[in-house]
């Protein structure tokens, strides 16, 4: 009787070893196929951006400021055309659409050698791909970005340190600089602090899931002013 | 015998009593229909410059059908234009429209009058119907001035002392003379969403400069159904559909550099709905409308009138004979939408589950551990 039980014990036990050794296999396929796929991302908004910045100024007419105040044409627009024919706002970072998808530029964090598309707004399949946008805007200081805690995403970010840079290239190939100031633990409810983050003097959030998935680590950072030329 | 007399004497009287009966209705209606009125247009701006010589036409396009609603008549009955919506903009929107036509078609004003030294200019002897009132564009200094096209409407009104006199104040726009624009038209479908297939694949437009015809153009999918053109100095521009698409109306409208051309399904056409509303989802929008009712006493006779106005200019009237009494009602109804949002109420999970590995792994290893134990023992 007893040699059965101890025969099921170990069964039991190697089928448990078996399924938390599929789980870091799996995980680590998840990551490993995440980081492929923002990498290819990564190669076509860098083209893209580039492009951006060497292309010369058109030399069409700009239609734009041809339009009165009482826009006749923005009664007709729909839901499609508004979104692409609305003046950009000054305060929201501009936009690059690429497959369909929308970004708003890359992300580094050099001394992780880690480079990454960020996309306009988050959703959980998104996430699986690339950071995401969570709030705010680069140009109003005020930027949080949210990534998967895969190693090719946001895993490692908590070690980083007080000083240590990171950088984000928008759209339209502006550079912002920041360097990191603290590093935060916000619960995964906690939402005010993680906003609340904006009146404490940071212009940038990037956070992630501890490996509990109860709370975020969120590193804050400031933007290093550009050198005055 | 007696009774006979009688009885013919009563015939007679009645006889009598019906002459005069009809002869009152023949009277009232001749009175009402030779109604007369008249339009001052002061061709002057906000800010005071008065546009002296600027040409006003007027057009008398319809009046009101068996029903009391706006039809167009004569040779307007065949422009594909609807009257059916008699808000303010809608009526702003359809005089635009009808302007255009009147400048490309050329039609002939009922009268002509151009603005004298003070920015004046009277139209009489208007009867009752529904008239269209354009002007052309001035020069003063270095400033064009282009007038807005109006509607107006003098309804059948009683006292034959009656002599209404309306008062317009149209809107203008302005250019300087060294503007240089680019103008764009734009093709618009509405009110088809049910049946797109009665869209046409694309619709020819004319443009005018200065009433000549400037350029023809092809909007389609390929163009996004808009085209663009510079203009070294300002003109009048004019844009018109050529071929309306059939079972559809027409609107052109425009501001400084912007053209519409609007196509909406005429919702009377033998073409039925494929498709059911849906309900809630869609938001109602109503257009402020803006009703001008005068009640005016004579002395003699009391008169009721019922002039509405629709366009985006101002106008207002006066009793020029005896003294009246005005009452004016303006409503107006705005609709608001409001949206909700539903706030999230946790931060993104963007934790790939790692927790149960350590789990897993400790619990399996224990467990092999003891069952190792058990069978060692034994």
């Amino acid at each position: 009787m007893k040699k059965t039980h101890a025969w099921c014990l170990i069964v039991i036990g190697a089928m448990l070893l078996i399924a938390a050794l599929l789980l870091i296999v799996y995980n680590m396929r998840q990551d490993e196929g995440s980081g492929k796929e923002s990498a290819l991302i990564l190669s076509d908004l860098r083209q893209h951006i580039s492009q951006q910045q060497t292309e010369p100024p058109t030399t069409e007419p700009d239609l734009m400021q041809y339009i009165p105040t009482n826009d006749l044409f923005s009664e007709y627009a729909t839901e499609e055309t508004q979104e692409t024919t609305e003046p950009a706002d000054p305060l929201e970072d501009p936009v690059v659409e690429i497959d369909g998808s929308q970004y708003i530029g890359i992300i580094s964090i050099p001394c992780l050698s880690v480079e990454l598309p960020v996309m306009k707004d988050w959703s959980y399949p998104k996430l699986r791909r690339a950071p995401c946008r969570y709030q705010g805007n680069a140009v109003t200081g005020d930027l949080i970005i949210a990534a998967h805690n895969f190693r090719s995403h946001f895993g490692n970010i908590q070690s980083l340190n007080s000083g240590d840079q990171i950088v984000f290239l928008n759209a339209d190939g502006e550079k912002y600089i920041y360097e990191v100031i603290q590093t935060d633990m916000v619960g995964g409810r906690d939402i005010p602090s993680m906003l609340a983050g904006s009146q404490d003097g940071w212009d940038l959030t990037l956070f992630t899931c501890t490996l509990s998935g109860q709370t975020r680590v969120a590193v804050r950072a400031v933007l290093i002013p550009p050198p005055e030329e | 015998m007696r009774t006979k007399a009688i009885r013919r004497l009563g015939a007679v009287f009645c006889l009598i009593g019906m002459v005069f009966w009809m002869a009152a209705c023949v009277l009232i209606h001749t009175t009402a229909a030779d109604a007369k009125g008249s339009l001052t247009i002061l061709s002057e701006t906000e800010e005071g410059v008065k546009l002296v010589g600027m040409q006003w036409d007027i057009f008398k396009i319809g009046g009101r059908n068996s029903e009391g609603k706006y039809e167009l008549q004569g040779e307007f009955a065949n422009f594909p234009v609807s009257l059916e919506d008699t808000s303010t903009s809608a009526l702003a929107f359809a005089a635009d429209t009808l302007d255009t036509f009147t400048t490309v078609y050329k039609t002939r004003p009922l009268d002509t009058q151009r603005a004298d030294a003070n920015g004046v200019l009277k139209f009489e002897d208007l009867g009752v119907g529904l008239y269209l009132v354009a002007g052309d564009h001035v020069k003063i200094g270095d400033t064009y001035y282009f007038p807005a096209a109006f509607l107006m409407e003098i309804t059948e009104f009683g006292g034959t002392n009656q002599v209404y006199d309306l008062t317009a104040h149209p809107k203008y726009i302005y250019k300087n003379a060294e503007d240089q624009d680019a103008y764009t038209v734009k093709k618009v479908w509405e009110k088809d969403e049910a049946h797109t297939f009665t869209r046409t694949p694309y619709v020819t437009v004319e443009i005018y400069r200065n009433e000549v015809l400037y350029e023809t153009v092809r909007l389609d999918d390929s163009n996004d159904w808009s085209y663009s053109w510079f203009s070294d100095k300002p003109y009048d521009w004019k844009v018109v559909e050529v071929e309306i698409p059939e079972n559809y109306y027409v609107i052109f409208r425009h501001n400084e550099t912007q053209y519409v051309v609007v196509n909406s399904f005429n919702t009377s056409s033998s073409i039925e709905d494929t498709t059911q509303p849906t309900g809630g989802e869609q938001t109602e929008t109503t257009e402020p409308t803006v009703d001008v009712q005068t009640e005016t006493t004579t002395e003699s006779t009391t008169t009721e009138t019922t002039t509405t106005v629709i366009s985006s200019d101002t106008v207002t009237e006066t009793s020029t004979e005896t003294s009246s009494s005005d009452t004016t009602t303006t409503t107006a109804t705005t609709t608001t939408t409001t949206s909700t949002t539903k706030k999230p109420e946790k931060l993104p999970q963007t934790g790939q589950l790692w927790w149960p590995v350590p789990v897993l792994a400790l619990s399996g290893l224990i467990m092999m551990g003891v069952g190792f134990k058990l069978r060692t023992k034994e």
